[in-house]
């Protein structure tokens, strides 16, 4: 039972986490991999992550954290970032750049909430924040983009 | 901001399709099977010191400790791994595995030390107590294997117990001690784990090697850019990672089943002094803070001249005559019997030592009852003759007592090592 959960949910929520993780670290090769490697982490502790408030924020704090972890790597090797055309060629590429402008923190809620879809509650969870700073940082991030996308009037 | 979100959307509608699950079973395994060989540390060694700890925000560390002159006493008996905490953690990391050479149980337990919720117990299973007094109980991991389980402070510790009968549990469960140490969790397996290994390596574990006899025309001749926590060059043959700690006068070699550099520059192992007090008291325990000093594995550097200390007391028990035993059997079957005794001090006056007591229920009977283990203390006094001829067994637990022996019988018989090799009886 435990298995056909597992694989039902992990079927559902791929994509989610993906889209997320490629929105906080804009690098799809990058998204995958953690992704992946975050759904095995899930699948060997599927008793207990089921249980959680939000499995799939678990698994998405999970990936988050493998991204930091390969960064740091990749600051050593000095490797260099993909081509930002060539990571989200599906949208709009004002608005992901707009996103992708955001600090870390509001990019993760923004992923949370509008790309997992995750409840903020859900998403304090998984991040270890409290309702009140994830609604705080949520507002804080859609007031950003707002000012980034809407275009400036020319004061003369 | 719903123009965002749409497009936003779009990012799941066009994700790549989900591997299937069968890569993610099999991708599991290879990291069950890296995590169980590839790791790496711990531990050691005399006057039962020993420390193995892992930080949540520092990289694991192993204390290697020695006490001149004597020979470097490894630790056997008990496998240790330690994951990390969670996931949830952006430092790197890696598990740490020490299987020992000799193992007094089938495979070599291993200890998984997470921040993650407890298991939940098997109804109506067993409950052990630990030698630092806290509670074992049997449940199963995610992934069916049965383990011990436990908490110590924020530190949920299970330990595998494949094989293993309740006895053996009970036994195991007796054995370990943890405890968090300014964030790490220790782990202070109990000073009979030793052996005294004839010559060559000095430690040696399933993958960790420690060694002085090469040091230093065995030190790395070709390093690479590779350096551990504690910036010694690495010289890599093979997945084998080679380096010497000048400090410590000591090679040390990893060889994991495939290289692992991540972990090889997270390691640190330091080789320092063992304290002269008893690891019972949880306190007395180096931990990887340790400051190490120079010349500790060195047996040679010991002055041959130097003239040998009065000879303290020996205490004769049943027919086994000897100095701090590690298990004492006051009565003829196994209803009275102290084990994995740790010797706190051993003078010319007294000697006392803390160890366990199995408290057998005989429920139906005595051969098939429960067996639950209390501390239990020992104190010897009284010399006369180069011999303790009083001893004081203080048991614990609902069902202690104090009994005291005198000379001639002191008890039924001793061991002198935790696998009752030298036991000797009436």
């Amino acid at each position: 039972v435990d298995a056909d959960e597992f694989e039902a949910w992990y079927r559902d929520e791929y994509g989610r986490v993906f889209a997320s993780v490629l929105v906080v670290c804009g690098d799809r090769s990058l998204a995958a991999d953690v992704t992946d490697e975050a759904f095995v982490r899930a699948f060997e502790r599927w008793p207990r992550v089921r249980a959680m408030r939000s499995p799939t924020g678990w698994t998405f704090a999970v990936a988050r954290n493998l991204v930091r972890r390969s960064r740091r790597r990749a600051a050593r090797e000095r490797l260099a970032a993909p081509a930002p055309e060539l990571v989200a060629p599906e949208i709009d590429f004002a608005i992901w750049d707009a996103v992708r402008s955001l600090p870390k923190r509001e990019r993760e809620l923004v992923a949370l909430r509008y790309v997992a879809g995750l409840t903020e509650p859900e998403i304090g969870s998984a991040l270890g924040l409290a309702v009140g700073t994830v609604s705080r940082g949520l507002h804080d991030a859609r007031t950003r983009l707002e000012r980034l996308l809407t275009p400036e009037k020319d004061a003369s | 901001m719903i123009e965002i979100e749409n497009a936003l959307s779009k990012l799941v509608e066009h994700a790549p399709a989900p591997p299937p699950v069968a890569r993610v079973r099999a991708r599991s395994r290879r990291r069950r099977r890296r995590r169980v060989a590839a790791s790496a540390i711990l531990v050691v060694a005399v006057g039962g010191s020993i420390a193995a700890a892992y930080k949540t925000t520092r990289p694991p560390s192993a204390v290697v400790t020695t006490e001149p002159p004597a020979s470097i006493i490894s630790l056997y008996g008990t496998g240790f791994s330690i994951t990390t905490p969670g996931y949830s953690l952006s430092e790197p990391r890696f598990d740490a595995t020490v299987q020992t050479t000799k193992a007094p149980f089938a495979g070599p337990p291993t200890v998984t030390a997470t921040t993650e919720p407890l298991p939940t117990p098997i109804p109506n299973a067993p409950r052990y107590q630990t030698a630092d007094r806290h509670e074992l109980y049997a449940a199963n991991t995610s992934v069916g294997q049965p383990v011990l389980a436990g908490q110590w402070d924020n530190w949920t510790v299970e330990i595998t117990v494949d094989g293993l009968s309740p006895s053996q549990q009970a036994r195991l469960a007796s054995l370990v001690r943890f405890r968090d140490h300014d964030g790490y969790l220790v782990v202070d397996p109990l000073a009979p784990l030793h052996t005294v290994p004839a010559t060559g390596t000095e430690v040696a574990f399933d993958g960790l090697s420690i060694d002085n006899s090469s040091y230093p025309s065995g030190c790395p001749m070709n390093p690479t850019n590779l350096r551990t926590a504690q910036g010694f060059p690495v010289e890599r043959i093979g997945t084998k990672a080679i380096w010497c700690d000048p400090h410590a006068r000591a090679r040390i070699e990893l060889q994991p089943p495939v290289p692992v550099d991540t972990m090889i520059e997270q390691l640190r192992v330091q080789v320092t002094r063992a304290t002269t007090s008893s690891p019972t008291t949880s306190g007395s325990t180096p931990v990887s803070t340790s400051t190490p000093t120079p010349n500790t594995t060195s047996v040679t550097t010991v002055p041959t001249s130097t003239p040998a200390p009065a000879p303290t007391p020996a205490v004769t028990i049943g027919h086994w005559t000897g100095r701090e035993p590690v298990a004492i059997y006051f009565s003829a079957d196994a209803g009275d019997i102290a084990t994995n005794l740790t010797w706190s001090h051993w003078s010319a006056d007294s000697a006392l030592a803390t160890g366990t007591w199995h408290y057998l229920n005989c429920r139906p009977n005595c051969a098939s009852g429960a067996s639950t283990p209390y501390p239990v203390t020992i104190s010897l006094s009284q010399p006369a003759g180069g011999k303790f001829t009083k001893l004081v067994e203080q048991t614990s637990g609902p069902h202690g007592f104090t009994m005291t022996f005198t000379a001639p019988q002191l008890g039924q018989g001793a061991c002198a090592n935790q696998n009752n090799i030298s036991c000797t009886f009436s």
